[in-house]
């Protein structure tokens, strides 16, 4: 008896020695830093995830930089989104945190890839991934940059409390690296994917993103070469004959589009959230356009092609009012889990900055009659556009090709350029941008709200947003608030 | 003790001079105590009424039978009565006596063990159940034990029917991790709460409550530990007790929901007074139903509770089993639970000193839960609005009679519509969505336990013990076409593409063992008690989602039937190792000592910080049991306790240490292409998180045990949070789990018991407890406060700060509402008097002119200042009555129901402020929406009777007649009566149901569903 009963224990210590091993439990659904990102495969897998992250930014940027301008506004009366859209937002609005916290977020997913570049055997891989991850990075912090002014510039992998990376950092410091790494991104990156990458950025899209940057930058001559470059030698890119097929769920990442943050319905979660809250769906905020965008001055008659493609009017269900989810249609996906992707650059957009560019470099120098048929001038590439809207028989429309005694000076051709970018870029989150650059936000936007008879004044420093309340709590009041709020 | 004895002997020598001759055969044998194996003298064996004889000092007897005998009884002062039969062959019978209860009853279940209650050191609060507490009509275990005992916070934070109630023993000790109570079943440390027990299954519960107690649990004992001891056989006949009730569940209290003329006067104050669509009151007179949306939505309903147990046994085994159904139906569509179990443990002696126990539990429950909160559809239920289509509503909505109404049919949605447009909603109304919709949750679930039990003397003992538990919950969602949309307004491709279902599949196992030895031993004055052991545990658990949306029919509910949309699992591990030793000391009952240590390891924290030490001491001073003492016959019993320890918690998740690279995916091309994306910073300093909390106590008891009063003050201070640190995102993520803060909670609690009278004819006892908890963030990882917003929508602020409780509700303090008064440019006709917008002026606090953050004060907090409890048990011959009243008081919840049912089917706007002709820009500078406001804050303190009780038993002559023991009738109630603080507005006072539990964010009230009231008849029959 007692023997068993030592026996018996003799088992337990056994069982009980053991323990060292029986503690070890590793992630069994997740890799962990450690043993990760260690061949070309893993960190691949890392390039996709910065993309992954770039989901959550751009489900909100319709309302941050969409919104936020006279593209449309939102028809609830209360929240967070309403708050965007009216001026009043508090610094703790979670569209402002959140956004920021996006963006950072994917910041530190490029920055981790970067850490592990050179776990890549292939050298022709480890160029496109660092491309990849700098040119993601540089749209972080060129969103960044434009939303919030000076933000913390993080290129490193920072510890968790490293309050040296706290404080702001001066716009040209940002800037200087947005272009650097939009820079070496066009060095590194191939100019086209595989049928089954296709969505990766492309050393175009990096391309025109910088003229973009230098647009801003007002560095006209610098945008110049790049735009130019990309009208000259277009590469996989071109205008598409078709204003409507540029959009729609069946065409996504045609020709024309140089850059876009990929959305699916029905995967995993991998939907995006603006299909429906453009739309008037149940209980949907519904983003609605207001008279000044929709009416018959933005969109004259001859621009109807535009202007459905843009909007959803009419019918028994959207009636009189004008939702603006024309571009991000998906019928049958579900309620936040929209199939549409969102674009950030298309050919489009380059000729609209080109045409920006060349007149403000040249624009007093008037136009002439060769200009309509000189590809290079700033007229052939705003017909360009401009024959593609007025569709498939512009010869019914001859008056909407403009010609050069039509546009008198560098200021009316200013003027006709910002109505053809609103009309053709709409609801794309470009405009908000585009009026800060052309330092008109305050007047459209007090205008805008004038017309919506509403008594909403903007004040210049609101063409920023507050630093997240919860940032400048965080840190102790290191990071400071942006002035005015 | 010894005169009784004297007394028996004497009687039994009476009896034997009455013992008749006529004996033919001679039973031979031995008495013995079941415990000690002591012989036992003067034991009565009786033949029958009047005939017997008692045993000889060594416990012998020897008796001379006649004819037609079958049995014989065998019973002595202080033990259990048995009767043996015998057969016409039987020759020897010994016979071990179990101690009766009695003595038992002053022993309480402890942390691996037990210990006499007069030498308990540390903090507890028992519970022993009696017929009453398997009686209340509630489905859960948790629900009967409200307002029971002092400490334990279980509140109804989600009134449906099968819903968990929230456990909270002495306040919350932590911010990220979970601060629920270690649920221990008969030693096994569940992996679950305590829906995996029955109530008529339990034969106690102890909640241990200081660290001195619960240290011995270590890790897991930093938020209170619940100990429940189920039935077990008894040797002896078997016993069958059959308990059936059934009764109705009703709401406890409806809301005033607005008519017509309310209606009306909320749109105008929405607006400005104007009428926001020309003609829309008049078309609401037209259809006007006087519907109130509370008469479909809530139901009256059956709650039915079935048990049948049989306990029994033989000196060497012994059994308990029974089954039980409950059939707890939602008093609001869509709710309901059912629960059937069954429990089988057997005890077995194996070897004369090897005891081997079994208990088997397998259960089933199905809950329903309401898929949609109750204000998202009030609001979309005018009271304009009939519930079905009328003439006059189908004649104006083309919509056919006797098809549910929904607010969309009255607007430019229907173009058949041929009216003004008076909803602008475009959802489905109740009816629709909830019977539309289905959520269902069933869990299948197994406790095993096996222990066994070797005796190397009468003092020292081995056991080893295995648990079990498999669980497996599945949650079946079903939402049709039509519980969302409606496919004539809105076409059939999108109501098709509304329609979805996901099964989620969670499965448990866990697998516990503990070894644990036990030297037991009084020596003259010496009371001593060592135990040492180790334990291990495991849990796996592994999940699958899937999704399916798109169904091109509502008749079939699962994935098969729709298009493929998630498909994805996932697993984790958990491993514990403990090692424990507790010494127990008590000398002359008069000095006690217990000394406990237990050291935990946990595959949560990096190699290095896995092991941490959880010690504990407490001391007890009977002074009562001193020749000093003055002997009186008031103040009888005094003890004083003092008790510190460690506990721990871990509760954070699994891998929470590992910098983890998560799997996603990205759309690229035309398929999905998986991605991995690092979602947290490496913590390998992570460890467990500490409190120490000290207690000093005092036991009163008055005269001679009719007044006990058992007094304690706590002081835990847990630090080293566990804590999700909110850190600048700039770093890459929002928060960083990390050891740092500190929070402190105290408290006083005082449990009083009085057996006021115990006669045969007559019995009361009423006991009653009350206790105060404050807690205090000392420390918040280096930050001094943190403002969070809650609500998305409609935006309202919680403080957390350094030197305050745990959260605050934070805002502006209200001063009047918005009036909507008439002006010079707007119609007359419809001018409500006095009607207040959705707006409020608020209070310029630092008086500097501006209305802006700073003028933000701290509204209140969620917690309650004071709780009480009390309990009275009275039996007057046949019948009984008894009651549970439960109070708390001074918590404050925000409830945003108020300003949904205010906003009930309004039109656009409430932006009355804005009206320049009635208020200045400086005005219109300090209103803000109600929400940001104090306006929302109500007070949570109520008193309800959480059970009443009448019973009436059978008399005994009627009964054995029926050849049965007891038969007693019953009806019990739970929520009869329940009083709500003065200014509560909504259904249920104890509900939190805003951020899942966010104790940063608690105490948010949005459309929590309804109390009920219970009301049953039941019988219990036993033989």
């Amino acid at each position: 008896m007692k023997n068993k009963c030592f026996f018996f224990l003799f088992i337990l210590i056994l069982v009980g020695a053991g323990c060292s091993k029986f503690l070890d439990r590793e992630p069994i659904s997740s890799a962990v830093e450690e043993t990760f990102y260690r061949n070309t495969a893993e960190v691949e897998a890392g390039v996709l995830g910065c993309y992954s992250s770039l989901r959550d930014v751009y489900n909100i940027d319709p309302i941050m930089a969409g919104l936020r301008s006279d593209d449309c506004y939102v028809s609830e009366s209360e929240g967070d989104v309403n708050l965007i859209d009216g001026f009043g937002e508090a610094t703790t609005n979670s569209y402002i945190t959140l956004y920021w916290q996006y963006a950072y977020f994917t910041i530190k997913q490029c920055n981790t890839i970067l850490k592990y570049l050179d776990n890549v055997a292939e050298p022709a891989k480890r160029d496109y991934f660092e491309g990849e991850v700098r040119f993601l990075r540089a749209h972080m912090y060129f969103n960044l940059v434009r939303l919030y002014g000076d933000v913390p510039l993080i290129t490193t992998n920072i510890a968790y409390n490293d309050a040296g990376y706290y404080r702001k950092v001066s716009k040209d410091t940002v800037y200087m690296q947005i272009i650097s790494d939009f820079t070496t991104a066009m060095q590194k990156l191939p100019s086209s994917w595989t049928l089954t990458q296709v969505g990766r950025v492309t050393n175009n899209a990096a391309k025109g993103m910088l003229a973009k940057v230098y647009l801003t930058l007002q560095n006209y001559p610098a945008s110049r070469a790049l735009l130019l470059d990309l009208i000259q030698n277009s590469g996989p890119n071109q205008l598409l004959s078709n204003y409507k097929s540029v959009f729609g769920i069946s065409n996504e990442m045609n020709a024309e589009i140089m850059y876009a943050v990929r959305f699916k319905s029905s995967s995993n979660g991998l939907g995006n959230t603006f299909t429906y809250n453009m739309d008037k769906l149940p209980g949907s905020p519904s983003f609605k356009a207001a008279s000044d965008f929709r009416g018959n001055t933005p969109f004259p008659n001859a621009d109807s092609i535009r202007k459905s493609q843009t909007f959803l009017t009419g019918g028994p269900i959207y009636g009189s009012s004008y939702y603006v989810g024309g571009k991000y249609q998906d019928p049958g996906s579900l309620k936040y889990d929209g199939g549409a992707d969102f674009i950030v650059l298309r050919y489009a957009d380059v000729i609209l900055m080109y045409t920006e560019v060349v007149n403000e470099m040249d624009g007093d120098t008037p136009l002439t009659a060769t200009d309509a048929s000189d590809p290079l001038s700033r007229l052939y590439q705003l017909n360009r556009i401009r024959t593609r809207a007025a569709g498939p028989v512009p010869a019914a429309v001859p008056v909407y090709v403009y010609n050069s005694t039509f546009v008198s000076s560098k200021d009316e051709f200013r003027k006709i350029l910002k109505a053809e970018r609103r009309r053709e870029l709409g609801v794309e989150s470009q405009r908000w941008f585009d009026l800060v650059r052309w330092g008109d936000a305050v007047t459209v936007m007090n205008a805008h709200f004038a017309s919506r008879n509403l008594t909403t004044v903007v004040e210049p420093y609101q063409l920023l947003y507050p630093i997240p309340q919860r940032e400048i709590d965080v840190t102790n009041g290191i990071l400071k608030q942006n002035p005015g709020y | 003790m010894k005169k009784i004895r004297c007394l028996l002997l004497m009687m039994s020598f009476f009896l034997l001079a009455n013992y008749t001759f006529g004996q033919n055969r001679v039973i031979k044998g031995k008495v013995t105590d079941e415990k000690t194996g002591q012989p036992l003298a003067g034991v009565t064996i009786l033949v029958s009424k009047n005939k017997g004889i008692v045993t000889k000092q060594d416990g012998t007897y020897a008796i001379k039978l006649g004819d037609g005998v079958t049995a014989l009884t065998f019973s002595f002062v202080g033990y259990t009565t048995k009767v043996v039969e015998i057969t016409s062959t039987t020759q020897v019978i010994d016979v071990a006596l179990e101690p009766a209860a009695i003595q038992q009853a002053e022993v309480v279940v402890i942390g691996y063990g037990t210990r006499k209650k007069a030498h308990m050191t540390g903090s507890f609060s028992k519970l022993s159940t009696d017929q009453y507490t398997g009686e209340i009509p509630v489905a859960r275990a948790d629900d009967a034990l409200k307002g029971k005992l002092a400490g334990v916070n279980i509140t109804t934070t989600d009134a449906q029917a099968g819903a968990a109630p929230t456990i909270q023993i002495r306040g919350a000790t932590s911010i990220t991790a979970e601060t629920n109570p270690l649920i221990v079943i008969d030693g096994y440390p569940v992996p679950t709460d305590l829906s995996a027990v029955d109530m008529n299954d339990v034969e106690s519960i102890t909640v241990l409550k200081d660290a001195a107690s619960t240290a011995i649990y270590g890790s897991r004992g930093g938020n209170g530990v619940i100990l429940v001891t189920t039935k077990s056989g008894k040797s002896g006949q078997s016993k069958v007790r059959v308990n059936v009730s059934t009764g109705v569940k009703s709401i406890l209290k409806k809301i005033k929901i607005p008519m017509l003329a309310e209606w009306k006067a909320h749109v105008l104050a929405d607006n400005n007074g104007v009428i926001p669509i020309p003609g829309v009151f008049d078309q609401a007179e037209q259809f006007d139903a006087r519907s109130d949306p509370q008469d479909y939505l809530y139901r009256q309903v059956k709650y039915t509770n079935i048990q049948l147990s049989t306990s029994g046994g033989t000196n060497t085994l012994k059994y308990y089993l029974s089954g039980s159904y409950i059939d707890d139906g939602g008093i609001m569509l869509g709710n309901g639970y059912k629960k059937a179990g069954m429990r089988a443990s057997f005890s077995a002696k194996i070897r004369p000193k090897i005891t081997l126990d079994f208990g088997f539990t397998p259960s089933y429950t199905q809950f329903f839960d309401v898929p949609i909160s109750v204000q998202e559809v009030i609001r979309l239920a005018p009271s304009w609005m009939p519930v079905y289509h009328n003439a006059v509503t189908s004649a104006a909505t083309g919509m056919p009679i006797g098809s549910v109404a929904n607010v969309r049919d009255f607007s430019p949605n229907n173009p058949k519509y041929t009216g003004v447009n008076i909803a602008q909603g475009t959802g489905n109304g109740p009816l629709s969505q909830l019977t539309g919709t289905t959520d269902k949750t069933t869990n299948i679930r197994n406790i095993t336990n096996i222990a066994l039990k070797f005796e190397f003397n009468q003092y020292f003992s081995f056991k080893t013990s295995l648990g079990l538990l498999m669980g497996e919950t599945t949650r079946n969602f079903f939402q049709k076409s039509w519980a969302q949309a409606e496919a004539a307004l809105d076409g059939d491709v999108y109501a098709r593409s509304t329609s979805k279902a996901i099964l989620n599949k969670a499965r448990t196992l866990d697998i516990s063992n503990d070894n644990l030895f036990t030297y037991k031993r009084v020596v003259k004055k010496h009371d001593i008690e060592v135990i040492a052991g180790f334990s291990e545990q495991f849990t796996q658990n592994t999940r699958f989602i899937g999704q399916a949306g798109n169904f091109a029919t509502d008749d079939i509910p699962t994935l098969n039937a729709g298009v493929p949309q998630v498909t994805t699992s996932t697993a984790e591990e958990e491993a514990l190792i403990s090692y424990l030793a507790r010494f127990n000391y008590a000398f002359s009952n008069k000095y006690l000592v217990s000394i406990s240590e237990r050291i935990d390891g946990s595959s949560r924290f990096a190699p290095g910080n896995r092991y941490a030490a959880f010690p504990s001491a407490s001391l007890g001073w009977k002074l009562s049991e001193e020749g000093f003492f003055p002997r009186n016959r008031i103040l009888t019993e005094v003890k004083f306790r003092g008790s510190y320890g460690a506990t721990g918690n871990k509760n954070i998740g699994n891998y929470k240490y590992y910098a983890n690279v998560s799997p996603d995916y990205v759309p690229f091309g035309s398929q999905i292409i998986p991605s991995y994306v690092l979602t947290s910073f490496a913590n390998n300093n992570l460890k467990w998180e500490r409190t120490f909390s000290s207690n000093l106590g005092a036991d009163l008891g008055f005269f001679r045990g009719k007044l006990n009063i058992v007094l304690d003050y706590y002081n835990a201070i847990t630090d080293r949070l566990l804590l999700n640190l909110p850190i600048a995102t700039s770093s890459g993520f929002a928060t960083y789990t990390i050891n740092q803060g500190k929070v402190r909670n105290r408290g006083y609690e005082v449990e009083i018991t009085a057996p006021i009278m115990s006669k045969k004819k007559i019995k009361w006892d009423i006991s009653a407890n009350a206790y105060t908890n404050k807690n205090t963030l000392l420390d918040f990882g280096g930050t001094d406060q943190l403002i969070q917003q809650g609500d998305l929508k409609r935006a309202n602020f919680y403080l957390t700060k350094v030197g305050s409780p745990l959260v605050q509700y934070y805002g502006y303090q209200a001063t009047e509402s918005v009036v909507v008064k008439s002006t010079t440019n707007n119609p007359t006709d419809y001018w409500p008097i006095g009607v207040t917008a959705l707006h409020t002026f608020v209070k310029d606090q630092n008086k500097d002119g501006i209305i802006n953050d700073d003028d933000r004060v701290v509204l209140g907090d969620p917690y309650p200042k004071f709780n009480w409890g009390f309990t009275n048990n009275f039996r007057y011959k046949s019948f009984d009555f008894s009651f549970t009243l439960q109070g708390s008081h001074g918590a404050k919840v925000f409830n945003i129901d108020p300003y949904y049912f205010d906003y009930q089917s309004t039109t656009v706007g409430s932006e009355a402020y804005k009206n320049t002709d009635l208020y200045t820009p400086a005005q219109q500078q300090s209103v803000r929406i109600k929400p940001n406001t104090d306006f929302n804050i109500q007070d949570a303190s109520f008193i309800a009777l959480r059970n009443l009780n009448v019973g009436y038993a059978f008399p005994e002559k009627f009964v054995k007649k029926l050849s049965l023991s007891t038969i007693r009738m019953y009806a019990s109630s739970s929520n009869l009566w329940y009083h709500f603080a003065d200014g509560y507005t909504s259904y249920n006072p104890e509900a939190d149901n805003g951020f899942n539990g966010d104790p940063l964010r608690k105490g948010y009230q949005r459309g929590a569903a309804p109390l009920a009231r219970t009301i049953t008849f039941g019988v219990n029959v036993e033989f």
